[in-house]
């Protein structure tokens, strides 16, 4: 090479080239060729070790091995019997100290609710976002920020998410007292709750200023009365829906005369619960517990009330707390951009031919839009929806940032219910010291891992089926 | 028709020479032997096939001498953000026949009938100044109700473009958008429609299949059928043939004929055999300005400009 000179053309220069360059770049590419297959593989056999060891660690905890023995080995009834295979108390018990008596119920359901509130708040925004600005908006400087915006709101960490939820849902800025005391709510119903001497628990509704409550006058003849005083109107408030404009009253002491419900856990487990009046004894230590018929209870402990609430299904209150509302919509911000973005990628896909020859015909932009471009950008849209959701099922930390429990022993029943969800209970679970909490996180994850694979595979079939060519 | 005819063997001498294939010169034989026999059926009546609710009002009577202008254009021009697309037009459309609009690539001509439905309004950067009048209507003014205006002056674009819907709901697309009807005269107004595009004898028996099935040339009968089921009174065709072949381009020519005795049509093509064939007047476009606009015959036998001849016989364009 060192002949070539300096002024000689390259392309001789290149003919000139040493012999050994051939059996290097051959090595090179095999070489390079190893490097990715090593590479691709890792992904693949990390996947594997990943399924294999939450597989054998969880499985036993979901699958009854020794009733799939009895029913295959042992001469059973085969598949027929396949229902006594699947351990069922992992999914219907809720959490416990003991891993033996633990199962998934409450983070199952709240991953459902959180899931379906968040689907019904992302779906409607998202696409109405995606419609406005692929069908109607002009490209001017406006919605040009309003682009870069989503795309950068994608990018956004999600747990970054969690503490704008916590300002903006949980707390709502302080605007509306705190979540322990808010200062709108309807569909409460508050309750004072004392002990009986007997053990049976008595409790007395909660009513507030303007509230017209039954009371029992001194003639022992009940009449209506409206409670002046939210300090001093502690009485049988008819259970009925109102919109409270300022806190219940603090707890009181029981008086003589409460109208109360009483509960009685019988010994069967029923709770049989009874209208009666409350006559608080003097001694407390003396009093004598109930019997007979119960128009009459005896209280204790009369000074000291704990405060409950209960609700309705269609119970409100703002701030929304660390309800499961405000778990779904703060997943809905989550994944508000992604569904935006493949939503906005449907309705470009939908040739705009199809557009012009609606309006030519002289549709309107909204017919256009609700007669061609939608039913023809569905599809798409659906399937980013679900692996956006998917995606969201599997989110924790927003939902921590929250504030959610890790300890819950309901499953919501309405938009105002504490809940868990499975990510959370899986990250308290594999937190604990005691390896069996560990297997049942696994056993946890498999379901998750089910549950994710079930939507993937939903977005596939409908990508697969409904995807019908469009020209 | 007997004039047509004499037209196109004219212009095929003149075009010998030209860089248009033996497709078209083939083009010009159908004339004895109709397109639509060529597909195995009778054309139907078309006289008896219109809708009574789409019959377009002042229609000249058969055997008026001078027919009345449908759309008046005076002083028309046209931009893009600051790129001028049309100079100062003067054109009148006339009522109840077939303007042809021919003219080298980017010369304006589809730009002009995209105004004259006002779908250049899809376009941010487009502008117009001038006077564009349908019986009075001002066109351009901003009072005016588009949506009206493109019920009144359909369009066929130059791919067939059914919706992903069945052929009956195709048809039934833009009469759905514009009243409610009962289901029987929606099935009527279909039936009469298709029958007018000269698609029904096919299509019959399968409204239900998908538009998406047809064959290309069926499809633009489709778009055809579905523009005239709303009762435009103008009718614009942008290259309506470009994308077909020589059959259904025949079959698509045959049928501007007939329709030409309801709707008063307006047509862009780059096929100047198709112009001679299918068109009352031609207007020659050049650079965004109307170099010459006449009767067909005239234009392709005795043009009096001497770029138009330059253009129909091929020198350039």
């Amino acid at each position: 090479m060192i002949d070539a000179g300096a002024d000689a053309p390259t392309a001789l220069n290149a003919e000139r080239g040493q012999p050994a360059s051939r059996r290097t770049r051959t090595l090179l590419n095999r070489g390079f060729l190893l490097l990715c297959l090593f590479a691709t593989s890792m992904a693949v056999v990390l996947l594997a070790i990943l399924l294999f060891s939450i597989t054998i660690k969880g499985l036993p905890w979901i699958v009854d091995f020794s009733n799939l023995k009895a029913s295959f080995v042992d001469g059973g009834d085969g598949f027929a019997g396949w229902k006594h295979w699947v351990r069922w108390e992992f999914f219907t018990e809720y959490t416990s100290r003991k891993p033996k008596d633990a199962g998934i119920r409450a983070p199952l359901w709240g991953s459902i609710w959180v899931c379906a509130i968040c689907a019904a708040a992302a779906l409607p925004i998202g696409v109405g976002t995606a419609i406005y600005m692929e069908e109607f908006a002009t490209s001017n400087r406006f919605t040009r920020f309003i682009q870069t915006n989503i795309r950068n709101l994608a990018g956004v960490p999600s747990i970054v998410y969690g503490i704008l939820a916590l300002t903006a849902f949980a707390r709502m800025f302080g605007l509306f007292g705190t979540s322990n005391d808010p200062s709108l709510f309807f569909g409460y119903a508050f309750h004072n709750e004392y002990r009986t001497v007997a053990g049976h628990l008595v409790t007395v509704p909660v009513s507030t200023v303007g509230d017209r409550v039954m009371v029992a006058g001194e003639d022992g003849i009940p009449h209506e009365q409206v409670v002046e005083s939210a300090s001093g109107g502690l009485r049988n408030g008819l259970a009925r829906w109102s919109i409270w404009t300022a806190p219940p009253a603090p707890p009181r002491p029981l008086r003589d005369g409460d109208a109360a419900l009483l509960h009685v856990i019988e010994p069967d487990g029923r709770e049989v619960v009874t209208a009666v009046t409350v006559r608080v004894l003097a001694d407390d230590l003396a009093a004598p517990s109930i019997d007979g018929p119960p128009a009459t209870v005896s209280a204790k402990n009369a000074s000291s009330p704990t405060r409950t609430s209960s609700t309705s299904w269609w119970s409100m209150a703002l701030p929304f707390g660390g309800s499961v509302l405000a778990g779904g919509l703060t997943l809905m911000l989550v994944i508000l951009p992604i569904i935006i973005i493949s939503s906005q990628e449907a309705f470009r896909a939908v040739p705009s031919s199809l557009r012009q020859a609606s309006l030519a015909m002289g549709a309107t932009t909204w017919q256009t839009v609700r007669r061609v471009t939608l039913p023809a950008a569905i599809p798409m849209i659906m399937t980013g929806s679900i692996l956006a959701i998917s995606r969201a099922i599997g989110e924790a930390a927003p939902l921590l940032v929250l504030g959610v429990p890790l300890f819950i022993s309901d499953t919501p029943v309405n938009l105002m219910s504490e809940f868990t969800v499975l990510p959370l209970q899986i990250y308290n679970w594999a937190g604990r010291p005691q390896a069996d909490f560990h297997a049942i996180a696994a056993a946890a994850i498999i379901v998750l891992l089910a549950v994710l694979l079930t939507f993937n595979a939903l977005a596939v079939i409908i990508r697969q089926k409904l995807h019908t060519p469009l020209t | 028709m007997a004039i047509r005819s004499d037209i196109t063997q004219q212009h095929s001498k003149v075009s010998l020479n030209t860089s248009h294939d033996a497709r078209d010169h083939s083009m010009t034989t159908p004339n004895s032997t109709p397109p639509a026999d060529a597909h195995g059926h009778a054309a139907p009546a078309f006289a008896v096939a219109r809708p009574e609710v789409a019959r377009p009002a002042g229609h000249p009577a058969p055997g008026e001498a001078i027919p009345p202008t449908a759309i008046t254009v005076r002083n028309f021009s046209s931009w893009y953000g600051s790129f001028q697309a049309l100079h100062n037009l003067e054109l009148d459309v006339p009522f109840g026949e077939v303007t042809a609009l021919i003219g080298p690539s980017g010369c304006g001509k589809s730009t002009f009938l995209r105004w004259m439905n006002r779908m250049n309004d899809t376009i941010v950067s487009a502008r117009a100044e001038g006077t564009l009048d349908l019986h009075g209507t001002d066109l351009l003014a901003k009072a005016t109700d588009v949506v009206e205006l493109r019920r009144r002056v359909g369009m066929v674009f130059q791919k067939p473009n059914p919706f992903p819907k069945s052929i009956h709901d195709n048809v039934a697309f833009g009469p759905r958008l514009h009243r409610s009807m009962s289901s029987g005269d929606l099935e009527d107004l279909v039936e009469q429609s298709l029958r007018a595009a000269a698609l029904w004898n096919e299509v019959k028996d399968r409204l239900k299949a998908s538009a998406l099935g047809l064959s290309g040339g069926q499809q633009q009968r489709l778009c055809i059928a579905r523009a005239i089921a709303v009762g435009p009174e103008v009718l614009l065709m942008d290259e309506p043939c470009s994308a077909l072949d020589p059959r259904s381009t025949a079959a698509i020519e045959d049928l501007i004929s007939q329709l030409a005795e309801t709707y008063t049509i307006v047509i862009v093509t780059h096929n100047m055999q198709q112009a001679a064939r299918v068109s009352d007047r031609t207007a020659f476009f050049f650079e965004g300005r109307l170099v010459e606009c006449d009767e067909t015959e005239r234009i392709f036998t005795r043009p009096a400009n001497k770029q138009t001849e330059d253009y129909i016989t091929g020198r350039f364009g």
